[in-house]
């Protein structure tokens, strides 16, 4: 698919309608006409980051080929003048057999004390029928904001965020509506990588004897893959030590028939990839696994993509917590 | 073509333009001439500069042949004077028997009443004391028309009165009573989709309906209509007119032709149906009045805080109803109604949501973002249908998600999609009464109203309230029951 531009506007200062009224003008210029083929709405509140933003736009684009989606990213500036910015792209993707698909990222810069009131400016930016969710990936939300309330689905992204008050706000919420955590996507090649290595009835059979894990990295991120963990080996909480490091690497120890197997999986700093090792004591060579690591654009596909709620996440995240919170 | 009230808001943001851009399409014969008749005191100049210049104010980003316009209005005149004074009339009988000599008129009138309610009677008699209901002598094949735009009364009575009042000087198949909503080409389209097509009256039916649910929402607030509205509401201002014709488009019986008559009896009966016996009690009915808030990213105040509103005002700014119809085709369907000022955005819509499948093989957490068959006629913003189904979500799993086909008017045909007014004068300069209403029409959505109005004049329904930028009231969702939600998006 070749996506391009079909046409871009902007202003300083806008009624809301003017956003609608663009989007419909903008649309026109396509030669044929550019229909709406979005699927869904995408609420993103990068709150005051507007590097952020420009990073987020540029991710929305990276995906809205394969997801026509509307997103609507909103900045926010709570102390200046008030006044409403905006700025509206509308995509094409055209492949070679003919086929279009239309998209459109809205840029929103909410001033002054609208920003207290961000649905009134948000709402009638989002496409009608069709589901629409939300992320606010800066900070944890309130479980009562109106932007959380008004979605079908909420994008959270645990990784980085302090282990405790994060899956309880995201399970508590996903009771009423399906969370989908970016972080659960991030992490499946590292999931794949260990389904890889403890495959097989050699590897397969240590699993209920594991006598330790160790997870250096993020706190969210390593909580929720060694939560998984925990629930997938059958492991006791108290084996789990998570430590603080940049450099995410998870260690396995575990015994079986009076043999040792260890698991080392890794993902340096700047690296492309997640590399994995299982190794059985004195048997044979070492077992390796590899495999990617996502894109931004993957992340967020692979989070769109997944519309229903999600048991696994549920319960490697009600894991990971109990693994903060003992008892 | 005769305007009372001339140099009025009506006749600048609505009349004038619409003139133009018929004009423009060269729709307006060469024989056309118009007359404006208001109490500002004009010169037939200054009256053809206010009209030209309305015209450019209102164009509404619509282009229009200026030079034709401009050539047009010479054939514009201008009568002042008071409406209660005979010499008005006197005066005005004279400019058209003069256009009759000068442009060819030949004796045919268009009265048009773009003047308060509170004028009809005043004018309805003055035309037909000076004959001016009637084709003057020598003009017997001429057609002499009245538009009378609404409210067409406020409660039944008056609109009874209204209707006796026009009928002694004016025939019914003289009355042109318009209701701009009966113009919009998506409202028209209601009769085409249903129709026009077989695949949509089948299904059209309590067998397959679950609800019909119609909204027109407003994100503005009464401005500086403020005494006006606090005469009117919600209820007269929406319901009475447009909510009732949109109504009675979805749920009428097909007619045998498109013969105007044989659109507006299956209106009737459709309207006829509607059952009143509980629909005056709570919760069948909720009026509500906004109370400040957010719209738009800006703060608004409360109705009570607008100008020209009483600060005790119990006026509803709301109203929801569940109507129940009693007919074959609709018995047990529900009927969902909202309107009201100051919600989140400007929308004007009609929901026909589908009955869920009866056995959906898929297991629940497969189906989270799946809801009902549902198919939005949207008259405003972004005219159109769209028609809401389930589809496999690509991937391995099998998720089925909720996705919508989009037919949008504007861009389908982009250069057609005429200006309510503009339709709806030409009609009535060529006497096509289809997307007029009938009186028998106005007395029925008033009969549906009147135990609504009792009950509220009784105080039995309470008057609740909403924040500004809010969809409804919590009593609005009560109204609905526990399965069934407002749609919000």
């Amino acid at each position: 698919m070749r996506t391009h531009v079909v046409g871009s506007w902007s202003a300083v200062d806008t009624p809301v309608s003017g956003v609608e009224q663009a989007i419909w003008r903008l649309r026109q210029r396509h030669d044929r006409g550019a229909v709406r083929t979005a699927v869904a709405s995408l609420v993103v509140l990068v709150g005051e980051d507007r590097a952020e933003a420009a990073n987020l736009i540029d991710v929305v684009r990276e995906v809205a080929a394969r997801n026509p989606i509307r997103a609507v990213i909103v900045l926010t500036s709570p102390d200046d003048a008030p006044g409403i910015g905006a700025q509206v792209t509308v995509m094409a993707a055209e492949g070679d057999g003919g086929s279009r698909v239309f998209c459109e990222d809205v840029l929103l810069h909410v001033r002054g004390p609208a920003t207290r009131h961000l649905q009134s400016v948000v709402g009638p930016c989002n496409l009608r029928g069709v589901p629409l969710i939300t992320w606010i990936p800066t900070r944890l939300w309130h479980r009562d904001e109106e932007l959380v309330a008004a979605a079908d689905r909420i994008l959270v992204d645990t990784t980085g965020r302090d282990p405790v008050s994060t899956f309880s706000v995201a399970l508590e919420m996903n009771h009423r509506r399906p969370v989908t955590d970016l972080s659960w996507v991030r992490l499946e090649p590292w999931r794949r990588v260990l389904g890889r290595l403890l495959s097989g009835p050699a590897f397969a059979s240590f699993a209920g004897g594991v006598r330790r894990i160790e997870f250096e990295g993020e706190p969210g991120h390593r909580s929720l893959l060694t939560g998984w963990l925990t629930n997938r080996l059958d492991a006791d909480p108290d084996a789990v030590r998570l430590v603080d490091g940049d450099q995410p690497t998870l260690r396995i120890w575990a015994e079986h028939d009076g043999r040792r197997m260890t698991v080392t999986v890794d993902s340096p700093i700047g690296s492309a990839q997640v590399h994995g090792v299982a190794r059985l004591d004195g048997r044979g060579p070492p077992r390796t696994a590899v495999r990617p690591n996502l894109t931004p654009g993957a992340i967020l596909e692979g989070a769109l993509n997944r519309p229903a709620r999600d048991a696994q996440w549920e319960d490697a995240a009600a894991a990971a917590l109990r693994l903060t919170v003992p008892g | 073509m005769v305007v009372f009230g001339a140099s009025g808001d009506l006749s600048a943001r609505k009349l004038m333009p619409a003139l133009a851009r018929l004009a423009a399409r060269g729709e307006l014969s060469d024989a056309f001439a118009l007359v404006g008749v208001a109490r500002t005191p004009l010169s037939d100049d200054e009256f053809r500069s206010f009209c030209r210049q309305a015209a450019v104010d209102h164009a509404g980003g619509r282009r229009f042949d200026k030079e034709g316009w401009d050539e047009a209005t010479e054939r514009f005149h201008y009568v002042a004077g008071s409406y209660d004074s005979d010499e008005t009339f006197t005066r005005l009988a004279v400019v058209l028997d003069e256009l009759d000599e000068r442009w060819g008129t030949m004796g045919n009138r268009l009265h048009y009443l773009a003047i308060p309610p509170s004028l009809f009677p005043t004018v309805v008699a003055a035309l037909g004391r000076h004959g001016l209901n009637r084709p003057s002598p020598g003009h017997y094949g001429a057609f002499v028309r009245i538009v009378i735009e609404k409210p067409f009364g406020h409660d039944m009575r008056s609109a009874d009165q209204l209707d006796d009042l026009v009928h002694r000087d004016f025939d019914e198949s003289q009355v042109y009573r318009i209701d701009h909503y009966l113009g919009k080409e998506s409202v028209q389209n209601v009769l085409a989709l249903r129709f026009a097509n077989t695949i949509f009256e089948p299904i059209w039916n309590r067998r397959y309906v679950d609800a019909v649910e119609i909204t027109v929402a407003e994100d503005g607030g009464v401005g500086h209509r403020g005494s006006f509205y606090e005469q009117t509401g919600a209820l007269r201002d929406i319901v009475q007119n447009h909510v009732m014709q949109i109504l009675a488009l979805t749920l009428m019986e097909p007619p045998a032709t498109m013969d105007p008559d044989a659109i507006r009896d299956e209106k009737v009966k459709a309207l006829s149906c509607v059952d009143v016996s509980t629909i005056g009690r709570v919760p069948k009915v909720v009026r509500a009045q906004y109370t400040e808030g957010w719209v738009g990213g800006e703060r608004v105040p409360g109705y009570r805080e607008e100008p020209e509103v009483s600060p005790t005002s119990m006026t509803e700014t709301f109203v929801a109803l569940g109507l129940r119809v009693d007919n074959w085709r609709w018995a047990d369907v529900p009927v969902l109604i909202r309107t009201g000022k100051r919600l989140p955005q400007r929308l004007t819509e009609v929901i026909i949501h589908f009955q869920p499948a009866p056995h959906v093989p898929f297991g629940p957490g497969q189906t989270r973002e799946l809801t009902p068959n549902a198919l939005v006629v949207r008259v405003q913003p972004d005219d159109g249908i769209t028609l809401l189904f389930g589809a496999k979500v690509p991937g391995r799993g099998f998720d089925v998600r909720t996705v919508s086909m989009e037919f949008l008017y504007g861009r389908i045909f982009a250069n057609g999609v005429e200006d309510a007014y503009e339709r709806l004068l030409f009609d009535a300069l060529i006497g096509d009464p289809t997307l007029f209403i009938r009186s028998d029409e106005v007395m029925q959505s008033w009969r549906i109203l009147a135990p609504i109005q009792q009950a509220w004049a009784a105080d039995d329904v309470p008057l609740a309230f909403y924040p500004a930028g809010s969809w409804q009231p919590e009593e609005a969702e009560r109204l609905l029951g526990s399965r069934r939600r407002w749609s919000e998006r």
